[in-house]
């Protein structure tokens, strides 16, 4: 990312947060890009700016930096699984369906054949995938986890056992 | 932690190694974040025109289509129903009130875009109208995922709407102070999809539960609102008739069937939903089946409350809590003390 030069002033008490939100996209838009990828968005780098865009407008949250970061990751988290679903949609409603080989997913796997963990991902459901990327990659704790995906510490122990479980037979099914 | 664990974390990292962003990004974001200060100042003069309406037809709202206060509106120029990019018709699916201050809620699937269907709702009341597009989905891969799409409005007129598919006969939504309804289908005319909609009046008790159920009543899904718009939007704070020192925040309540089950020194209490008919209770050798208990002031989650003397025998030991909804159920073992 390009340094960024600051002109804005935008939060409901008027207060400068350009600064905050100048550093934390510097430091997290990547990071908020690869996450995307690794929940399958076909337009990872979409979803990122729109958690942005949004937690723009939350100058109340732009101010305490692990409320900004724990909303971005949300955000992201929630864009992607729409823009799955959405495609879904749109495979189901267009005769020809969009090239998925196009997909940052696919160019990240391809990149690498040898990361079948990865390409597995795939075939589990956005839910599972998405508790196995946030407790492996981002290394969240379950608390986290469950701000992020909007359930229960229950429930996220359940996602993930039922994940590992099940990327375990995608992978015995492959072979 | 085990060899798979190990080797997806490895491959994960790398896999984000890969991924590179545009260098322009924030040039991006500038541009991006600047159009959304526009599509607000729209919006502010729209609100603004809509305040003096909302004195004479008591009719203003906003969408949340988002998490938490997230309420975004298309930007000026970009409506779907203005601008021909619906795939459908657009149908009413709900109406609210009646004469000239009814609500009319319309809907329909948009190519958003180009290349993006959203479901897009509008608001009618008279001659002012507010629409919106977007929505959340949960779990595209997931078969037993029966709403294509959730959103809700807040306002004069208080709102959730959603689009289900072919597999489901029946969505039962239940209101904040445990009423039940049961909303109509309307056909969009695309991919069979169906739209439905839980007006209420503002001040009234609005859609907080959401299930949907196949002809032969088996359930599909089971929604709890709070997870999916946040407690900006839902109640906040425990449900009603949560026993003393207990967690009955609605965004924490697991949301099938079995909302939780707390095991304490002398009792496990069982939280379940209302569409819970029967529990079972079973241990090393006994087991009770009964309903959940009556009497409790919330009618939302109700309360199963198990003691040695209801059980018949100690709670020492491990016990399964199986909660049925016709022939749906669910089973969570109560934590050995």
């Amino acid at each position: 990312v390009s340094g960024p030069t600051l002109d804005l002033v935008d939060s409901d008490d008027g207060t400068d947060v350009a600064g905050d939100y100048a550093a934390l996209f510097a430091g997290q838009f990547g990071a908020m890009t690869r996450l995307a990828t690794l929940l399958g968005a076909d337009d990872p780098e979409d979803v990122a700016q729109e958690a942005f865009v949004r937690l723009h407008s939350r100058s109340r949250t732009l101010r305490d930096p692990h409320a900004s970061l724990a909303y971005l990751r949300t955000t992201v988290v929630n864009l992607s699984r729409s823009r799955l679903r959405h495609l879904q949609v749109v495979r189901r409603h267009n005769e020809a369906p969009p090239a998925a080989a196009d997909s940052a997913e696919a160019h990240a796997v391809r990149r690498e054949d040898a990361r079948e963990l990865v390409a597995a991902l795939g075939n589990l459901s956005a839910r599972h995938r998405e508790a196995l990327v946030l407790r492996y990659w981002l290394d969240l704790t379950e608390a986290e986890m469950s701000d992020a995906m909007g359930v229960s510490r229950g429930t996220v122990k359940s996602h993930v056992s039922r994940a590992l479980d099940a990327l375990g037979l995608v992978l015995e099914g492959s072979r | 932690m085990t060899d798979l664990e190990t080797r997806l974390r490895d491959e994960l990292n790398a896999a984000a190694d890969d991924v590179r962003t545009s260098p322009d990004a924030w040039q991006r974001n500038q541009a991006l974040l600047a159009s959304d200060r526009a599509g607000r100042r729209s919006r502010a003069t729209w609100l603004v025109s809509a305040a003096a309406v909302v004195v004479v037809v008591v009719a203003a709202f906003t969408v949340l289509s988002g998490t938490g206060d997230d309420r975004p509106t298309p930007p000026a120029g970009s409506d779907p129903f203005e601008d021909g990019g619906l795939l459908g018709t657009p149908v009413e699916v709900a109406r609210l009130g009646s004469g000239p201050t009814a609500v009319r809620l319309e809907m329909a699937i948009a190519d958003g875009k180009g290349h993006r269907p959203d479901m897009c709702t509008r608001f009618v009341t008279g001659p002012d109208s507010a629409s919106a597009c977007g929505g959340q989905s949960d779990d595209p891969e997931n078969a037993l995922v029966a709403f294509d799409y959730l959103s809700g409005s807040q306002g004069a007129t208080t709102s959730v709407q959603g689009v289900v598919d072919t597999r489901v006969s029946t969505v039962r939504a239940w209101l904040s102070d445990g009423t039940e309804i049961r909303p109509r289908l309307v056909a969009l005319g695309v991919d069979e999809l169906r739209g439905f909609a839980v007006p209420t009046k503002k001040g009234e008790p609005y859609a907080v539960r959401l299930a949907a159920y196949t002809s032969d009543k088996k359930g599909l899904e089971y929604v709890n609102l709070a997870a999916r718009f946040g407690t900006d939007w839902v109640p906040t704070g425990p449900v009603s008739g949560c026993p003393a020192g207990l967690d009955c925040q609605l965004q924490n309540l697991d949301p099938g069937l079995i909302a939780d089950v707390i095991r304490e020194p002398d009792r496990v209490v069982v939280l379940v939903w209302p569409e819970v008919s029967e529990m079972e209770v079973s241990g090393p050798s006994a087991v009770n089946r009964n309903g959940p208990s009556d009497g409790v002031p919330s009618p939302l989650v109700r309360v199963l409350v198990i003691t040695p003397a209801t059980f018949g025998r100690s709670l020492d030991a491990q016990l399964t809590v199986r909660a049925f909804d016709g022939p749906n159920s669910v089973e969570k073992k109560a934590p050995l003390p």
